[in-house]
């Protein structure tokens, strides 16, 4: 009995020991491992379809019932193009005309509601 | 080219404490929008010279994509690679815009300038890592090798996304785990996210900087360069697709899997589709980089220039962790012996069903407390190595002054 108390003692002393000091050496030594979280860039999910317990048939076949192909308004470009402001002509002729509040104007959360359809 | 003083004629810098045009020879302060000089003017038609034609075919071949300029001080010759927009004269220490030979396409339209000041940025790290308990002591005294304030250059996007996906998770049922899988289809419009556009840098490092207080944009004016680094955007629409597309998935998950209860959950199947503005707005974020050197290897630590949020991972005092990892290890080990000692026979000897439950219960615990342990130190060992990167240290290094 002893012997078996003091494995399980070894294991649970050692494996308390590495997980005090694993956290203690994240906190120590790596500094600010963040990035802007989705809150930052008002990046509110908005879930059209939520559906549990998927059977073996909808578990294949959800993603091709539900996903919705965005259209891209704009001409294609090649991926390979380097990134370039758009002129006043280009911006005329895509009719695009940039939502983003800049600068110094409060970011204000999109109002999702009839944006996108409901799928379901 | 430099804006010069009209007091002395001394070149100004840009002050981050007073967020002013300072001029370090006669202290006169001077709004950056209010500096209407002849050298922006003259700026207009800066011309460089390439490494090539100065030099010949014998020039170094690094240095084959450089450019040459004249300093507007003395005359010294300055060389800025393809990407540079300001760098500092390396004989007289004059700052240098030299952007002109940016088109109007390449050329941002905002600025967030500059809050933290060098000295501040230096004592925010050392208050970091003076607090850390495993940071070697040689690191604490640490003297900065080189200090550079570099305005990165970003891509402001916003972007449509949508998806469909299918997660998998683990849920108990009755005595056994079971796996089930969960569907979530939705959308959502990404604001103002922004997109590194330095192909020197990598994303990994760049995105801890985050977040930068986007309010506080200013329209561009060049004058905001003088006395730092600057770059100008070179990646490609593929890239900021890539970035856009990753990000989007992250916080998507994110938000799917918070609204699932169940452990070990995976994304199993996913379809997304993403449709990014086109008008994106290009904007310079600062950062400061400092590097040091410790036992061979050199460090960058990175510092956001208008948050001060501090970004490094550090070599760690192994000797001390290993010795703590003995000492934690063997006290905890008395402690759990004698408690076992004494609750074991009580457990073992009720011939219950639930004492092998127990047993497993306990082990499991303990591998948990291995795993969650040897993860975060791997996290930490994965994070060296991105403050140890060449291209980083590269990035900030090789540049004039």
């Amino acid at each position: 009995m002893d012997i078996l108390a003091l494995i399980i003692a070894i294991g649970l002393g050692f494996g308390l020991s590495c997980w005090i000091l694993g956290r203690k050496l994240d906190e120590s030594n790596n500094i600010g491992d963040s990035t802007g979280s989705r809150f930052q860039y008002s990046a509110d999910v908005h879930f059209t379809v939520s559906k549990d317990r998927l059977s073996n048939r909808d578990r294949e076949s959800f993603c091709s019932d539900y996903a919705k192909k965005l259209e891209d308004p704009y001409p294609a470009v090649n991926p390979s193009t380097p990134v370039r402001r758009l002129t006043e002509k280009e911006r005329e002729e895509y009719g695009v005309s940039s939502d983003i509040p800049m600068p110094s104007e409060p970011c204000e959360k999109p109002d999702l509601e009839g944006v996108f359809a409901p799928v379901d | 080219m430099a804006t010069l003083c009209r007091n002395c004629g001394h070149a100004l810098v840009f002050d981050p404490a007073s967020q002013k045009m300072l001029c370090e020879a006669c202290g006169s302060f001077f709004e950056a929008e209010e500096v209407e000089s002849e050298v922006k003017r003259l700026r207009q038609d800066l011309k460089a010279e390439s490494v090539r034609n100065v030099y010949g075919d014998d020039a170094d071949k690094d240095m084959m994509d450089c450019y040459i300029y004249s300093c507007s001080e003395c005359g010294g010759e300055i060389s800025v690679n393809g990407t540079e927009a300001s760098t500092t004269c390396i004989y007289c220490g004059n700052p240098n815009v030299v952007f002109s030979r940016i088109s109007r396409q390449k050329c941002p339209e905002f600025i967030l300038p500059f809050t933290i000041s060098k000295d501040e940025a230096i004592r925010l790290v050392h208050e970091k890592i003076d607090r850390g308990l495993f940071i070697p002591k040689a690191i604490k005294e640490f003297t900065p090798d080189c200090v550079r304030g570099i305005y990165i250059p970003y891509w402001i996007v916003d972007a449509d996304y949508t998806n469909a996906m299918v997660i998998s998770g683990q849920v108990r049922n009755g005595k056994s785990t079971v796996t089930r899988f969960y569907g979530r289809a939705g959308n959502m419009r990404i604001r103002r996210l922004p997109v590194e556009g330095a192909s020197g840098l990598t994303d990994e490092s760049s995105m801890k900087l985050e977040p930068f207080d986007l309010t506080k944009l200013r329209d561009f004016d060049e004058d905001y360069l003088s006395g730092f680094y600057s770059n100008v955007s070179d990646i490609t629409y593929g890239d900021v697709r890539s970035v856009v597309n990753k990000r989007a998935l992250d916080f998507f998950s994110e938000a799917a899997m918070q609204e699932i209860k169940a452990s070990n959950k995976k994304v199993a199947n996913s379809r997304p589709s993403l449709c990014i503005n086109r008008d994106m707005k290009y904007a310079m974020l600062p950062a400061w980089f400092i590097t040091f050197k410790h036992k061979g290897k050199t460090n960058t630590i990175l510092v956001n220039g208008e948050s001060g949020k501090v970004v490094c991972a550090l070599p760690w005092n192994k000797v001390l962790f290993f010795t703590l990892l003995v000492i934690i290890g063997i006290l905890a080990t008395v402690v759990s012996f004698f408690a076992l000692r004494g609750l074991l026979p009580v457990i073992l000897s009720s011939r219950s069903k639930n004492n092998g439950r127990l047993l497993g219960a306990i082990v499991m615990g303990i591998i948990v407390l291995f795993a969650t342990g040897i993860s975060k130190v791997r996290r930490v060992i994965k994070n060296i190595v991105l403050t140890q990167d060449k291209a980083i240290f590269d990035f900030t290094k090789k540049r004039q002054g």
